[in-house]
């Protein structure tokens, strides 16, 4: 390559990282008295739950999502903690009175004698299996969510304590209704006629099969499945619609997870029910909510969600501070090892890892399901190590046959002859590993496998094509090519 | 007779320690399944409660948690972790301290400490009359099993799909070896880490051994490309298996040394930087780095030297009687 080409092309190349750093890793006041902040990738980049960081913008609700997440108890009906009793009673002797002949203390909690049945200052076995059932079937349904790090903890053995990251936390009201599933048609929820199950003798999963969700057109839907049966119940149900428009109700117990205004006779086997309110994600737990209940036995016992609170992130605020820290110390330690053993062709080096890391960063920003984690963070250093190692491979080959007496360009050749097929090997076998990983597994394993199947492709591209292209830009200006490598020729030594 | 022949040789060794301590550790796994300290799964929790008046004031609020620690300290308990959250919505200006405890408390020393604290609380002039409430919680964590299972099938099905195409690359004996490495040392770190009792959050097992997956076929592939270079060159290319391996073993090593020595050291930087919790999950994961080493430099030869004997040896009996030119053969 002549040296206005490798000029040309180093310029351009230098400013693209440049560019890809600010974009990625720089933030800066702007506008006037600097009033604008501009946050980086790398700060607006979601962390999972656990890892925390603050900085980047001014205040507390501006800032992008820091870990941590929200936690929700769960309490029977008929149950109360000690304070709300407390909160309740103070300063009113009258409701203290009634509260006293009303509840009874067992632990910390507060049981309606009326609506729970104690004996020996504890529930009944009704009480006791009815919520074991609960909370079975709420383990289900946080479970079914697929999100990372979400905890159910089952509190003073009647209560139970459910932490979600921040994009779960639209569950906990829909995930607290509990019975059987119901389809009712009329004019509102409270007087419309039940058309599924129509008899007591009958159950629900006569009549509907399950629900899912699917996407189309920008658009969230919610699809529910019915079986012949209740294709002709629909069908019949709806048969007047066209003169007089009406709204069918899905219900869990007496809550309704879903309706869906009715114009038109309906004869299908499958329901799309949308909202403008809809998201992926709140679609997804009304598809959880109808399909758990329709699987699982009925849970007769309602629940109350209070305490709704914000967390910060598991493993501190400023966890992922620390994290930086020790990759930047990494990252010093690889650039001495390169610096060192190669000299200048370092930069080559140096050049890639720097476009394999924006492009890490910008994935990880813009694929939805990717954050920040120690699991993510694993596999990048994983593909780092591994695109270290694979420009050692082809440097050493190289050195090699610079030391034969090949001239540079003829030993960089040779080096990347013998090395391609090894590389390419190396990068195939693991991000195939990643990838069937991600398609089996649930997070937190399945963000670690994607993120190595990516990186993996990202550090086979840098090594074999990169490297490369930089080997050759830097070298161009150079007289001294075999000292810009610290290669040396062993017959010119001996001589 | 040199080092790598020895280790070589001794593969009945190395198959009983590793199958001494695989089928210890699932059994270990079987009956009491991980140490999930980490992830707490049963605690005692002291929950305090404050209002605006003391949340927005920085002494009040360090006063109070002083008061805790102080009587935390003086009746012996040793503090697990400690998680601050804000109310949402009803209770916008609600703050809620909870104080975990992992060791059993019982019900006498929990409302002597419960006493204690309140106590204080209406000494403290600067506390009188502000809204704080105190209780204990007994805490049970309800675990999710979904996430293991289908990690370990995917680490299985990942592994063997990687392998086949190592397979397909490198040859049969290969793969077979591969495959028996990945196995192993996903389950050789999983039964360290139940025999040992290593405390791990409870997804982290499954992590790790996947961990040990992947660093298994990256350093088996290094072996795996020595033994295709001296199969191609027409000097070593019927070479016995065993100086077969013992070569590609040596001339793969200092690439598999370069590779465990830098995940050593990522390993070790992220461990000792980072925070506690942070740490609780990188240090463990020296465990699979460790298994793959001792499968890709101790065992992954002496079994490669098995199965590639009796690969060649089927491969003999089965070109036995062939008097055509072989198909690998260069033009002289």
């Amino acid at each position: 390559m002549s040296k206005a080409k490798s000029a040309v092309c180093l310029a351009l190349m230098s400013l693209l990282i440049a560019g890809l750093i600010f974009v990625c890793f720089i933030p800066f006041n702007y506008g006037y008295e600097g009033m604008n902040r501009y946050n980086p990738i790398a700060v607006v980049t979601s962390l999972d739950s656990d890892l925390g960081l603050y900085y980047g913008s001014g205040d507390e609700y501006s800032k992008p999502y820091n870990g941590g997440g929200y936690s929700a108890m769960y309490y029977p009906e008929g149950v109360i903690s000690s304070r709300q009793y407390t909160d309740d009673t103070k300063d009113d002797a009258e409701r203290q009175e009634e509260y006293e002949g009303k509840y009874e203390k067992v632990g910390s909690l507060y049981f309606d004698t009326e609506k729970v049945t104690l004996a020996d200052k504890k529930p009944n076995d009704d009480f006791t299996a009815d919520f074991e059932n609960a909370v079975d079937m709420l383990r289900e349904r946080y479970g079914r969510l697929h999100e990372e790090d979400v905890r159910i903890d089952v509190v003073d053995d009647y209560t139970v304590r459910v932490f979600v990251p921040r994009a779960a936390s639209a569950a906990f009201t829909q995930f607290s209704y509990m019975g059987d599933f119901s389809v009712s048609y009329g004019s509102d929820a409270s007087t419309a006629t039940t058309i599924m199950p129509a008899r007591a003798t009958e159950s629900i999963n006569d009549y509907v099969e399950g629900a899912s969700t699917r996407s189309a057109n920008g658009s969230e839907f919610v699809v529910i499945d019915f079986t012949e049966k209740g294709r002709e119940a629909l069908s019949k149900a709806t048969a007047n619609a066209a003169e007089s428009s009406s709204t069918m109700f899905f219900k869990v117990g007496d809550e309704t997870a879903l309706s869906l205004s009715v114009s038109e006779a309906i004869d299908q086997d499958s329901l799309f029910i949308t909202s403008s309110s809809f998201t992926a994600e709140t679609a997804n737990i009304a598809a959880i909510l109808i399909d758990t209940t329709l699987e699982f036995a009925p849970v007769t016992m309602t629940f109350s969600v209070d305490e709704i609170t914000s967390h910060t992130a598991r493993f501190g605020e400023n966890a992922m501070l620390f994290v930086v820290i020790a990759l930047a110390v990494l990252v010093c330690a690889m650039l001495v090892f390169f610096f060192v053993r190669y000299h200048l062709l370092a930069f080559a080096h140096i050049y890639t890892f720097l476009l394999y890391l924006c492009g890490t960063i910008l994935c990880v920003w813009a694929i939805p399901f990717l954050t920040l984690s120690i699991e993510t963070i694993s596999a990048v250093l994983i593909t780092t190590i591994l695109l270290s190692i694979s420009n050692v491979i082809v440097f050493e080959n190289a050195r090699k046959d610079f030391a034969l007496g090949k001239t540079i360009t003829s030993s960089v050749k040779g080096g990347y002859k013998k090395a391609f097929w090894h590389i390419f090997d190396l990068h195939i076998a693991l991000a195939l590993v990643g990838f069937v990983v991600f398609f089996i597994a649930l997070p937190p394993l399945s963000s670690f496998a994607f993120t190595l199947g990516l990186t993996t492709v990202f550090s086979g591209l840098g090594s074999l094509v990169l490297t490369r292209f930089h080997w050759a830009i830097l070298m161009a200006y150079t007289e001294n090519k075999g000292g810009f490598c610290n290669f040396k020729k062993e017959v010119a030594d001996n001589e | 007779m040199s080092k790598m022949r020895k280790v070589i040789r001794l593969l009945p060794v190395w198959a009983a320690i590793s199958a001494v301590i695989i089928l210890a550790g699932i059994v270990l796994m079987a009956v009491l399944g991980f140490n999930t300290a980490s992830e707490r799964p049963e605690s005692y929790v002291f929950e305090v409660d404050y209002g605006i008046v003391v949340h927005n004031d920085e002494k009040l609020e360090t006063g109070l948690g002083d008061i805790c620690t102080e009587a935390f300290s003086a009746k012996g308990l040793s503090l697990a972790d400690t998680v601050k959250g804000s109310g949402v919505n009803t209770a916008q200006d609600q703050m809620a301290v909870r104080y975990i405890f992992t060791d059993t408390l019982s019900e006498e020393v929990r409302t002597a400490v419960e006493q204690a604290i309140d106590s204080k609380i209406e000494q403290n002039e600067a506390l009188k009359g502000a809204d704080i409430f105190t209780v204990w919680h007994v805490e049970e964590n309800v675990p999710f099993t979904e996430a293991d299972w289908r990690g370990g099938v995917a680490i299985a099905v990942g592994a063997l799909v990687g392998l086949i195409y190592v397979g397909i690359r490198f040859g049969l004996g290969s793969a077979i070896t591969g495959a028996v490495l990945a196995a192993h040392d996903s389950l050789f770190t999983v039964s360290v880490l139940a025999i040992a009792r290593i405390p791990v959050y409870a997804s982290a097992p499954v992590f790790y051994a996947a961990i040990a997956a992947v660093v298994s076929v990256l350093l088996w592939a290094f072996v795996c490309m020595k033994l295709k270079g001296l199969k191609k060159d027409p000097d070593t290319r019927s070479l016995p298996a065993e100086d077969a391996v013992e070569e590609s073993a040596n001339g793969s090593r200092k690439c598999i040394l370069g590779v465990l020595i830098a995940l050593v050291a990522a390993i070790a930087v992220l461990g000792g930087v980072a925070t506690a919790g942070v740490r609780a999950l990188v240090l463990p994961a020296f465990l699979p780095v460790a298994a793959a080493a001792y499968s890709s430099l101790v065992l992954g030869p002496a079994v490669h030297a098995r199965v590639k004997a009796l690969l060649d040896k089927l491969a003999y009996k089965r070109n036995k009687g062939y008097a055509g030119k072989q198909k690998a053969q260069p033009e002289e």
